[in-house]
């Protein structure tokens, strides 16, 4: 048994990795995006309103797998007809991830933004700060503090998300470890499901529950700000 | 003297509740002019559209022979120089006292950082809240955070101060010691315009009183004038009521 995870446990890893190193990246390029994201539907302009809020029911409202489908298989078809490029099965991955975790990420923003007293907006255009000056200096320093909870609920429900790269081969957890069940299956050892399905959920928790116990820890400490 | 801040014609209105129905005063430089009137009478809303938290529907308000409805107008340089002292103090709980006070004036003024840093502790000393600096506002009385918030107004070192209802949301005992900084802000000839329900304080440090209903000014005269010999009926009850 031992012997049989030694052997198996640094191929699992690697997928383990892979699910995390894109989960990361997804989650910085998605704040990155998701932030302007979030302000733009605050804005006072229409167009600019109406534009976020486009962009965050679309890549909302489409499922993880058909984004993850189209990127992958028909996207690379559209983009043949102008230019050779190949998308690889991080790259569609990444950009899924991206595209969904930001939409999120920008409800996130609006919704913390927003839960700032208004007499804080009024107070620093009473000082004459100018719009980004308020962002920068006011709003956006408290807005964090709302923020990190569900932003980090947002990365473990991503982490967890990626799992579906195993439909486009992207070797993420999932795909390794079917990979050494099948492999195994072939040795002729018939518990290899149960363990390496086991396995997996073991290192699934150990990414995830760290992060629940930051977001509980962060959640503390924004209730014990408040009073 | 010149006016600092005239108002011509203004008008503004929420949806199709009409708050100011054509407004025209002049506020002089030094001059302390205090509004009161009825709540609803528009008394803040007034106050608002001269650093333009309110934008005016028709007429004009001229501060220093800007005008708020010339599009050439930098609002930015009107707020420099017109301070601004809420009801619920508004100051950012993130940010220790000396923060708040230096803030806009190293971001907005472009102070020196060490230049804010002196003018923030002379200002706090003269409050009397310099030994609460390093402390959050949360951590205060809101007596202090009043002061503190009218320090982080003066740290701009405006011309002109509009204190909107500034002491109504403090508790009794509390009152006291913001008008007192209030008064000697008087004293020291800063431009005021004050909607306060502090009628004592009318009294005792306008200039001159202007007496709000309907969004109009129904009277306006010294305080003498208005508090014992007011010549329009509404001013009476209204008076009646509060005296």
């Amino acid at each position: 048994m031992f012997e049989m995870l030694a052997e198996n446990l640094p191929f699992l890893l690697a997928g383990a990795r892979n699910t995390f190193i894109v989960s990361i990246l997804g989650m910085v390029f998605a704040v990155a995006i998701g932030l302007p994201v979030g302000l733009m539907r605050l804005s006072k302009t229409s167009w600019v309103r109406s534009f976020a809020l486009v962009y965050i029911e679309i890549w909302r409202g489409v499922p993880f797998i058909i984004s993850l489908l189209f990127l992958y298989f028909a996207l690379p078809e559209i983009l043949k007809l102008f230019w050779k490029v190949e998308i690889s099965q991080f790259t569609a991955m990444l950009l899924t991830c991206v595209l969904w975790t930001s939409a999120n990420a920008a409800e996130i923003v609006r919704g913390a933004v927003q839960a700032i007293p208004f007499g804080q907006t009024e107070a620093g255009m009473a000082l004459g700060m100018t719009y980004f000056q308020r962002m920068r200096l006011i709003l956006l320093p408290q807005a964090v503090r709302i923020m990190l909870p569900p932003m980090i609920g947002l990365f473990t429900l991503l982490l967890k998300g990626t799992a579906i790269g195993f439909i486009i081969e992207f070797r993420e957890l999932i795909r390794v470890g079917q990979i050494t069940i099948e492999r195994l299956i072939m040795v002729r050892r018939e518990t290899a499901s149960i363990e390496i399905y086991t396995v997996i959920m073991l290192l699934y928790f150990l990414m995830c529950y760290p992060l629940t116990r930051l977001s509980a820890y962060f959640e503390k400490k924004l209730a014990k700000g408040k009073t | 003297m010149d006016a600092m801040i005239r108002f011509i014609d203004v008008h503004k209105s929420f949806g199709t509740k009409r708050v100011l129905a054509g407004i025209d005063v002049e506020v002089r430089e030094r001059e302390v002019v205090v509004i009161i009137g009825p709540s609803g009478s528009g008394k803040s809303t007034m106050l608002r559209c001269v650093n333009r938290l309110v934008e005016i529907d028709q007429g004009d308000v001229i501060i220093e022979g800007m005008s708020l409805r010339d599009p050439e107008t930098d609002i930015i340089k009107i707020r420099e120089e017109v301070g601004m002292v809420f009801q619920q103090f508004n100051l950012f709980p993130h940010k220790t006292v000396f923060e708040n006070v230096i803030m806009a004036p190293v971001h907005v003024r472009k102070m020196k950082r060490s230049e804010a840093m002196e003018v923030a502790e002379i200002l706090l000393k003269k409050v009397g809240i310099w030994d609460q600096a390093f402390k959050y506002p949360a951590q205060l009385s809101g007596g202090q955070q009043q002061r503190v918030a009218i320090t982080r107004a003066l740290a701009m070192r405006p011309k002109v101060m509009l204190f909107d209802e500034a002491t109504s949301a403090l508790d009794p005992e509390m009152i006291g010691e913001v008008l007192d900084v209030m008064k000697q802000l008087a004293r020291e000839s800063m431009t005021m315009m004050v909607v306060t329900h502090e009628m004592g304080f009318a009294r005792e440090v306008a200039d001159r009183v202007l007496f709000l209903d309907g969004g109009l000014i129904v009277e306006e005269g010294k305080p003498d004038e208005i508090f014992n010999r007011p010549r329009e009926q509404r001013t009476r009850e209204f008076l009646s009521k509060v005296l």
